[in-house]
């Protein structure tokens, strides 16, 4: 086959130039003959004869063309065929060595190009539609707010903006995180929908399935055309792909809804990393998608917009055209939008506030593909560099018998890269691998569903490990090269074991010294996120898997406010009665980082620093809260049935807050202004927060659930915290059973254990744990085997020295002492750098991943280490055991 | 009949570079007739010989060319020297006198003379 791919590729090469070339000496032979004839005619001969005369006097023509062919040179690509089958042939000679490297290699390669395909997912993709290089977002900018934010419009601002822009050739509105609730004939379940303009597919470019889409027209007045779109996926797994579905009746939110059309196949809104859209309904129904405020009136900012270039106009252009538009709105309606701006930018990877979030722990990523593709190449250079030694006899050779050191350095060259491109080959199924277990990281939602995110591979990134690999393979073969063709040609050849090489040796020391320095950092730093996910797994003190989660909200499908209120009642009592359950409570927001909204607090009694207001987390929860949870009360008691709507006005602290206004802890009895109300303390709790090391604790509050504000209908939307004795599998299906009993149109939601969540929740504590643990261990083992090999080598080709130390005296622990004190150098200095730079960087890097745990915990950062020295000291001592047992005679005899 | 020698393999090169040089222009049929008229016709120039060199020094640069009338008014192709084929002739022509000089000292010598 290789013949055959050369032939193959010398024939490509060639054929252009060889046919010109060809063709002229074709053309020379003619003028030439026809010359010759001339001046055979001038002396006399015959036409005919003339032309014979000419082609003899000529000569053979075969002949001719063999000399130009003799005349090319060896092309270079012929050359190269010829070390790549040299390099083949060494690869197959010395399988132990190869396999080595390659799995090296392709753990390398293949570990960092799925991290560019992880990162190339999240930041760069562009939407899945025709020319999705013309479509930008135009985000809403809030002053002091970061920009990463994305914030929505209202959308009397959007058509503002549709109206006049020039530069944006179309502007359609969505709202595309809309929990929709459908129920068909067959069953009611959950679905992720977006209220969007008729334009919307239109500045997509897309094309129904089946069906159609709505018209601009059905969907200007408010509330009079109640027409869905379905998803492909939906269509066919919950309506059979039936075209009579085209027509039919479904209920959205508790409203009836015309299917008038279906989407094409793979297309799942335009927002990535948020829950795939399967509904889209009109703008003219917003109330339906939307609940919290009126989605078409000014001051609710709910739409995102995504625009259409025009035509020569770029993101710049549209960008001072929409500064413009800004300023004009932010004049007319000084309320609502005095120093608010519009940002436009391309609309790439995932939501914009989602990478701001991912981008660390993808930088954190990213830097540890790094150090193991940096640990994967010294390893393999370490490996060159060493057979590289051996190999000085073949290189000495072939330097006398007359190639060139450019000759011999491209030949081992060529030698580490058909390496590199073996390992980069394995490294795409490594990378393939990676990538199923960084989606399982980045693909899931809180809820346990698939996220709008494509993971597929693309060119950009094939090309990148193409690339990689090939850099791999020029800075794992250079220095071994140079090194090998350096060697002064007479003393190699005289002496089959040349001395001890420093240079080579030194350098192939610092190679491990480097790699064993990336592991014990890796190491150090996976101990510290070890211990930080045992802290937040068991939480503040609470048994997360005996607690079920799960959201229930009436007002989404219509639920009138006393009617909701009442609904909850029954829900809990119903589920309080349900076997397994010890209790439950309602909760306006999960014990989770990002949830607990805020309050100002006041303290009248207080003097001094904490007088006046401040700033405190605030939570609304049932009765049997903290018996739910499992954390119990510090001090008080906690709401009972007793505290109900119209009870007295209660207040239960946390420690923290407990301690600030109550030094002298008497804070049961206290009173204290919420919100500008005030309520008598009635317990203390401890405090239920996550807090990493740069967090410090913050003071909260706890209001009754029942007593809330009673204006908007969705206050009554509870996070239903369900506490269980047993395993959980069993209850969370039937808790939802029991809630659809009472009303089967009130979605059931996000039913998931707290364990659950908070695993979700700190899924980046959990994969850089994985991965340092994972990078660190790879590491490790690599870094081991360098240094085993290297040491081993060392005794090896120190044989002779060693043994004429023992001829001459020497005993044979000092001979081991000699091999001893090399290894523990190497790894003394590896341990040292690692250390302080698991002290002084990793650990301030991951500070804001370390729950419970400080950067500098000895513990957690010498775990790893401390394994690393005991693995390297086997390392050490197996070659120093072998110098130790050597004999001398047989070592000298054999010379 | 004198005998006719071949070419020594490399001097053909020069030949026709010199050729070029003190002649002009000429096309392949009339460089081969050239170059055996000023070896004195004791040089037999194969023309599979000549025509692949032609190209070859084309490729590298020395000589240029371009098809023209011939004098008898056919179309023929006439080679030039380029600038960088006027430097290798005289970075050729030196080598070839020392070494002529070096060999001229070798037949040159005596035994009285060591």
């Amino acid at each position: 086959v290789i013949g055959q791919l050369r032939r193959l590729l010398i024939r490509a090469t060639r054929s252009a130039a060889r046919r010109q070339d060809d063709e002229r000496l074709r053309e020379e032979l003619e003028d030439h003959l026809a010359q010759q004839a001339d001046d055979y005619r001038r002396t006399g001969v015959g036409h005919d004869d003339a032309h014979r005369l000419a082609i003899v006097k000529f000569g053979s023509v075969e002949s001719m063309k063999e000399a130009w062919r003799d005349e090319q040179r060896v092309p270079w690509i012929e050359q190269l065929l010829q070390d790549t089958r040299i390099a083949l042939r060494r690869m197959r000679q010395a399988p132990g060595f190869t396999m080595a490297a390659v799995a090296t290699l392709a753990l390398g390669l293949g570990i960092g190009s799925a991290v560019v395909s992880l990162a190339n997912a999240l930041f760069l993709k562009p939407l899945p539609v025709d020319d999705a290089a013309r479509v930008v977002i135009v985000d809403q900018t809030i002053p002091d707010r970061p920009l990463s934010n994305g914030y929505p419009h209202a959308f009397p601002d959007y058509l503002y903006y549709r109206k006049h822009s020039r530069t944006l050739a179309d502007l359609a509105a969505h709202y595309s995180t809309s929990p929709m609730q459908i129920v068909t004939p067959d069953g009611a379940f959950n679905v992720s929908g977006a209220v969007v303009t008729a334009n919307y597919f239109s500045l997509l470019r897309l094309q129904p399935a089946a069906g159609r889409f709505f018209s601009a027209e059905e969907d200007r007045v408010p509330g009079a055309h109640p027409l869905a779109v379905l998803s492909y996926d939906l269509w066919r797994t919950k309506f059979g792909q039936d075209a009579r579905a085209i027509g039919a009746g479904v209920r959205v939110n508790g409203t009836t809804f015309t299917v008038i059309g279906v989407m094409p196949n793979g297309f799942r809104g335009t927002v990535g990393g948020v829950t795939p859209n399967d509904v889209w309904i009109p703008t003219a129904m917003f109330g339906i998608g939307y609940r919290y405020c009126d989605g078409l009136a000014r001051g609710c900012n709910v739409v995102s917009l995504l625009g259409r270039l025009a035509g020569g106009a770029s993101i710049p252009d549209a960008q001072a055209e929409i500064d413009v538009l800004a300023s004009q709105l932010a004049t007319a309606f000084p309320n609502t939008n005095r120093n608010r701006g519009a940002l436009v930018r391309a609309a790439r990877g995932i939501r914009i506030e989602n990478q701001a979030r991912e981008a660390p722990i993808v930088s954190l990523l990213a830097g540890g593909a790094a150090l193991v593709l940096l640990v994967a190449s010294a390893n393999v250079a370490g490996l060159l560099l060493a057979r590289g030694l051996r190999r000085r006899r073949e290189i000495v050779i072939r330097r006398a018998l007359g190639a060139t050191r450019g000759r011999v350095v491209r030949l081992l060259l060529v030698e580490s890269f058909v390496l590199a491109l073996a390992g980069g080959a394995a490294g795409f199924i490594v990378a393939i691998w990676t990538m199923d277990l960084l989606r399982g990281f980045f693909g899931v939602s809180y809820v346990g569903g698939a996220l709008n995110i494509d993971f597929g591979l693309d060119a950009r990134v094939v090309l990148f490990g193409v690339g990689v690999a090939a850099l791999t393979g020029i800075a794992t073969g250079i220095a071994p090269a140079l090194q090998a063709t350096r060697a002064d040609a007479l003393p190699a050849l005289k002496d089959e074991t040349p001395g001890a090489g420093g240079r080579q040796s030194r350098l192939r020391e610092g190679l491990i010294v480097v790699q064993v320095a990336i592991s014990v950092m890796l190491l150090a730093g996976s101990g510290l996120l070890v211990r930080s996910f045992l802290m937040v797994h068991r939480g503040p003190g609470f048994d997360p898997d005996a607690v079920v989660l799960l959201r229930l909200r009436p007002s989404l499908v219509g639920y009138a406010n006393e009617r909701a209120w009442a609904f909850q009642h029954e829900v809990i009592r119903r589920l309080e009665v349900l076997p397994g359950v010890v209790a439950a409570s309602p909760a306006g927001t999960p014990p989770l980082p990002g949830w607990t909204r805020q309050t100002e607090i006041t303290h009248p009694a207080a003097s001094g620093a904490d007088a006046g207001t401040l700033r405190s987390g605030m939570t609304y929860v049932g009765a049997r809260y903290f018996k739910t949870l499992g954390t119990g009360v510090l001090e008080g008691r906690e709401f009972d049935d007793s505290d109900g709507s119209d009870g007295a006005r209660v207040v239960i602290v946390n420690e923290t807050l407990a301690r600030r206004l109550w030094p002298d802890g008497r804070a049961v009895g206290s009173r204290l202004v919420v919100s500008g109300e005030p309520r008598d303390v009635i317990g203390v709790v401890r405090d239920l927060q996550f807090l990493n090391a740069l967090e410090p604790p913050q003071p909260a509050v706890y209001l009754n659930f029942w007593q809330q504000n009673r204006t908007d209908n969705w206050s009554s939307d509870v996070q239903l915290h369900v506490r269980i004795s047993g395993p959980a599998s069993a209850l969370l299906a039937e808790i939802p059973r029991t809630i659809a009993a009472i009303d089967p149109d009130v979605p059931v939601s996000e039913t998931r254990t707290l364990g659950d969540r908070i695993d979700y929740q700190f899924s980046q504590v959990r994969l850089a744990r994985a991965l340092l643990l994972g990078f660190g261990g790879l590491a490790f083992v690599l870094s081991t085997i360098g240094l085993y090999a290297a040491l081993a080598f060392l005794v090896g080709q120190r044989q002779r020295e060693l043994a004429i130390r023992l001829a001459l005296g020497a005993t044979h622990s000092h001979v081991a002492a000699l091999v001893f004190r090399r290894g523990s150098t190497i790894v003394g200095i590896g341990l040292a750098v690692g250390l302080a730079a698991a002290l002084f960087g990793a650990g301030p890097l991951l500070a804001n991943l370390l729950y419970g745990v400080s950067p500098r915990d000895p513990l957690a950062l010498l775990a790893g280490p401390l394994v690393l020295g005991m693995v390297a000291a086997a390392a050490i001592w197996f070659p120093a055991r072998r110098a130790m047992t050597m004999d001398a005679v047989d070592v000298l005899r054999s010379e | 009949v004198k005998k006719k020698m071949d070419v020594l393999q490399g001097t053909l090169a020069l030949m026709v570079l010199k050729t070029l040089d003190v002649l002009g222009p000429l096309h392949g049929y009339g460089l081969a007739r050239r170059i055996e008229q000023i070896s004195g016709n004791r040089l037999a120039l194969n023309p599979g010989t000549l025509y692949p060199l032609l190209l070859r020094l084309e490729h590298e640069g020395a000589i240029a060319s371009e098809r023209a009338a011939s004098e008898n008014n056919r179309k023929a192709r006439y080679y030039r020297l380029t600038a960088a084929g006027r430097r290798q002739l005289q970075a050729e022509t030196q080598d070839w006198r020392q070494t002529t000089a070096l060999i001229d000292r070798f037949f040159a010598v005596k035994a009285e003379d060591l």
